[in-house]
């Protein structure tokens, strides 16, 4: 029997999620996770048997967001991932203006990317929404500055530079990765 | 996105308006955070995109403002816990954007800033700006 740990309570009922233990370290391609609109499941393997999920259920204004791993969740983890599905809940012009709400598509991929790359010791980032549904992931700290945005599943990228610097380096992350991972790493860490 | 020519056409830029003139964007709450760098709060780069429908950027200008005896409090209502980011028509124009006035009936400082924001635009004009109305409560 895995161990069960409940995030807090909010009121788009994150208490719903469920965190099974064990490492949590990546996830694969989803394939479509649009495949059913009102219940959005990313299934993931990774080379131990055993079943990685994300689900963002949205029904009217509630939103709950289920995680399934099979390992220990870093704290951190679980914030970046509140974070993220707490924009789930703004609604068209949250912006003052004419921003879309967040796309659930975009949430998962951002929580894909949390996933992926959040090391225990990483702080969470900033979740900060954008005015076409998408979502930025931001970390200013260590003297390091990293955005990770999401615009669509299918396209993402990173900026990173340190702080004053005046030179950064940005990148889609599909092929990337190894040098998001070094730039997460140097804000990572006590 | 807005192209060069687009603005040039449809939002041209209005000389009258002085590369000292302060511009003022309402940030929402999630387009603003503590920066562990900088330590202070400051506007997103998220902030400075234009409309998800098109439309250029708004912003207002504070010398209409004040010209009508008012301060930029008044774009601020109905907009709790908003902040208030500026910079000026210069800063700006620097990176390629018009200044377009666009008086509406309800907001005579109304102003559009057109012209193409990639990325690192939009950094830069979130590391430029400074608060008119800070984060409430900073």
């Amino acid at each position: 029997m895995p161990d069960a740990v409940s995030l807090r309570d909010t009121d788009y009922s994150l208490a719903e999620a469920a965190i099974l233990a064990q490492p949590w370290l990546s996830t694969l391609t989803l394939a479509d996770v649009l495949a059913r609109p009102a219940v959005v499941t990313a299934a993931v393997e990774q080379p131990a048997p055993t079943l990685r999920k994300v689900m963002i259920r949205k029904r009217g204004s509630e939103v709950s967001v289920e995680i399934q791993v099979s390992g220990p969740m870093p704290r951190s983890f679980l914030k970046s991932v509140e974070g993220v599905v707490d924009l789930l809940r703004l609604p068209a012009g949250w912006n003052s203006y004419s921003a879309k709400p967040i796309e659930p598509r975009n949430a998962i991929r951002a929580i894909r990317l949390l996933a992926e790359f959040l090391g225990p010791e990483t702080p969470p980032p900033v979740a900060v929404p954008t005015v076409r549904g998408g979502i930025q992931l931001e970390w200013h700290t260590k003297g390091v500055n990293i955005e990770v945005y999401v615009d669509s599943p299918e396209s993402d990228g990173f900026f990173a530079e340190y702080a004053g610097s005046g030179e950064g380096s940005e990148a889609p992350v599909a092929g990337h990765e190894h040098e998001l991972r070094l730039w997460v790493q140097r804000i990572s860490g006590k | 996105m807005s192209t060069l020519e687009d603005c040039a056409k449809n939002y041209p830029d209005d000389p009258m308006v002085a590369d000292g003139v302060a511009l003022l964007r309402r940030i929402p709450p999630k387009h603003f955070h503590l920066d562990k760098n900088l330590e202070r709060w400051r506007p997103s780069s998220a902030a400075f995109e234009d409309d998800e429908d098109g439309d250029p950027m708004s912003v207002y200008r504070q010398d209409v403002i004040e010209s009508d005896g008012s301060d930029a409090r008044r774009v601020m209502i109905g907009h709790q816990g908003y902040a208030l980011a500026s910079l000026t028509a210069g800063q700006f124009r620097s990176r390629s954007q018009t200044v377009f006035p666009d008086a509406l009936r309800e907001e005579s400082a109304h102003t559009k800033i057109c012209g193409p924001k990639p990325r690192p635009v939009r950094r830069w004009f979130s590391e430029q700006a400074v608060w008119a109305l800070p984060p409430p409560g900073n």
